[in-house]
């Protein structure tokens, strides 16, 4: 539709009377010919109907015609697909504060009254409103890719996740075979076993239990980016959730030759929480704190209410590792984020565990933190909120 | 008296590895390879507990689960669910319908084992300590 620069712009003269279509025209072929291509009707109807059919690169309206005011002109045009696209300039035969206000806001590019139509103003107003219509145009289209842009994105992203689910039931259904055959053999079921051939099922069976754990963590990463992981709080006693996380941990901690300590402070609130999840972030900081201690080494749960927030519970995990770099503390909750040092290949891991316990934290409305001194230790502390019958829960 | 066990689940080799386990427990295990033959079997053998998955094809096992309660000879049928699936929500929606328990997999066989003693009102048999090789 609309014009190259080089080609002629395209003009419809939509005016009833013979003088004044005459008048613009020879003022359109001033100073030269073959800037604009001019093209005249009578009438509203035949104006608009050009404009579905060829649309011109701006319409010259007349606001008086025998058919229908340059309002009720407009009117239409905006309807037309397309009609927002044409500027046009509005002519009346006389000036008229109240018309011009009324046209511009129906749509029209410009407003002149006749008498002060000339060459040089004509010219002037024809440029500006192809160029508004120009750049209407292209940021329209960009609108247009943008929207198709977040489309696709949105769609992408349920592909992620339906493939995140087809991922969890083809990828456990194998290892759930994998592990429960590795068990079944490990208990004996099929015979009696040798020392080695014990110790390699061990092996194969922990490597199972290791990978189950990550892709639980992407499954449950991908439901938190997309905030399709909602929590189901309960009153619940933290103590008691602490000492099974400690309980589980112990056997791993034993082997490793880490003590493993809990403190607990007596006489605290039930807290309001998802009891897995808070489960679940327990198990990840004591796992992180067993594997980054040297054998020998502590680690330590403490469960005290929150001296700046109470009647808040806080839950500090300390080990006596190598410590965090305090330019890595920023970003050690972050998503994919992973401790990089000289023997990270052995640790592995896929770097959402303190994502999804910052993100789980949150959920509860709860705050997570560490604090570390390299080569000491580092304590991560996350604060619960408590359950008290007499208020409404919280959240 | 030996105890029968309803084993619903699509995958063969699942099935399988329940039945070593159940069968080494002492248990009658019947297989159900989908949510239809799973109400069938349900009503003809009327098992004392009913091993259920969730996802299947051709049907829910929660849908399984409410059916059976609906059903006056089956409404009383202990139920423990074996899901592959973390979707949220679904372990409560699943304890609503009155099951004993639920199981994520891969499930922890002693758990299991525990948690169908638990149900039948039979002692638990000592589990085999968790050993860490060196």
């Amino acid at each position: 539709m609309m014009a190259h620069r080089d080609a002629p712009l395209q003009i419809l003269i939509v005016d009833d009377s013979p003088e004044d279509r005459m008048v613009y025209r020879r003022h359109l072929q001033y100073p030269h010919a073959g800037t604009y291509d001019v093209w005249e009707v009578e009438t509203g109807a035949d104006g608009l109907a050009v404009c579905q059919t060829q649309p011109p690169d701006c319409v010259l309206l007349d606001y008086r015609l025998p058919d229908l005011d340059g309002l009720e002109f407009l009117t239409v045009l905006a309807s037309l697909e397309g009609g927002t696209n044409i500027p046009v300039i509005v002519l009346a035969s006389q000036g008229n504060e109240t018309l011009a206000v009324d046209v511009m806001k129906a749509g029209a590019a410009d407003y002149m009254p006749k008498p002060t139509v000339s060459a040089k103003a004509l010219e002037r107003a024809i440029s500006n409103a192809v160029n508004q219509a120009t750049l209407r145009a292209a940021l329209e289209e960009q609108r247009r890719m943008l929207e198709q842009t977040n489309a696709d994105l949105r769609h992408q992203h349920e592909e992620i996740r339906s493939f995140y689910h087809m991922l969890s039931h083809e990828m456990k259904t194998p290892l759930t075979v994998i592990w429960e055959s590795v068990a079944i053999v490990l208990d004996g079921l099929v015979g009696p076993l040798t020392v080695q051939q014990r110790k390699h099922l061990h092996l194969a069976k922990a490597s199972c239990g290791q990978m189950t754990l990550s892709l639980n963590d992407l499954l449950d990463a991908a439901r938190l980016d997309t905030g399709k992981l909602r929590i189901a709080p309960r009153a619940v006693a933290i103590g008691g959730v602490v000492e099974r996380a400690v309980a589980a941990m112990t056997p791993t901690a034993q082997a490793k030759g880490i003590g493993l300590q809990q403190c607990i402070a007596r006489d605290l609130p039930d807290v309001w929480i998802d009891e897995l999840r808070i489960a679940q972030v327990l198990g990840n900081l004591l796992s992180n704190a067993v594997k980054f201690s040297p054998a020998g080494g502590t680690v330590s749960v403490r469960v005290c209410q929150d001296q700046l927030r109470p009647p808040w519970v806080c839950v500090a995990v300390g080990d006596t590792g190598r410590g965090i770099e305090p330019a890595q503390r920023d970003y050690i909750f972050d998503r994919l984020y992973q401790v990089r040092s000289d023997d990270a290949g052995i640790e592995g891991g896929l770097g959402l565990g303190l994502y999804i316990c910052r993100q789980l934290v949150r959920l509860h409305g709860g705050q997570i933190w560490v604090e570390s001194t390299p080569n000491q230790g580092s304590t991560f502390t996350f604060t619960l909120p408590t359950y008290n019958a007499s208020d409404t829960p919280p959240r | 008296v030996q105890k029968t066990m309803l084993v619903v689940e699509d995958e063969p080799r699942i099935v399988e590895m329940l039945t070593t386990r159940l069968k080494a427990a002492g248990y009658r295990v019947i297989p159900a390879y989908d949510a239809v033959l799973a109400g069938m079997m349900a009503l003809k053998h009327h098992p004392d507990l009913i091993l259920l998955d969730i996802s299947m094809p051709g049907g829910n096992g929660l849908l399984v689960a409410e059916r059976l309660q609906h059903v006056e000879t089956t409404a009383s049928i202990s139920i423990i669910f074996l899901t592959a699936s973390r979707q949220p929500g679904l372990r409560a929606r699943a304890m609503a319908l009155g099951a004993v328990a639920f199981f994520e997999k891969p499930y922890d066989a002693h758990q299991l084992l525990a948690a169908i003693a638990r149900a039948l009102g039979e002692p638990v048999a000592h589990a085999p300590a968790f050993v860490v090789e060196p």
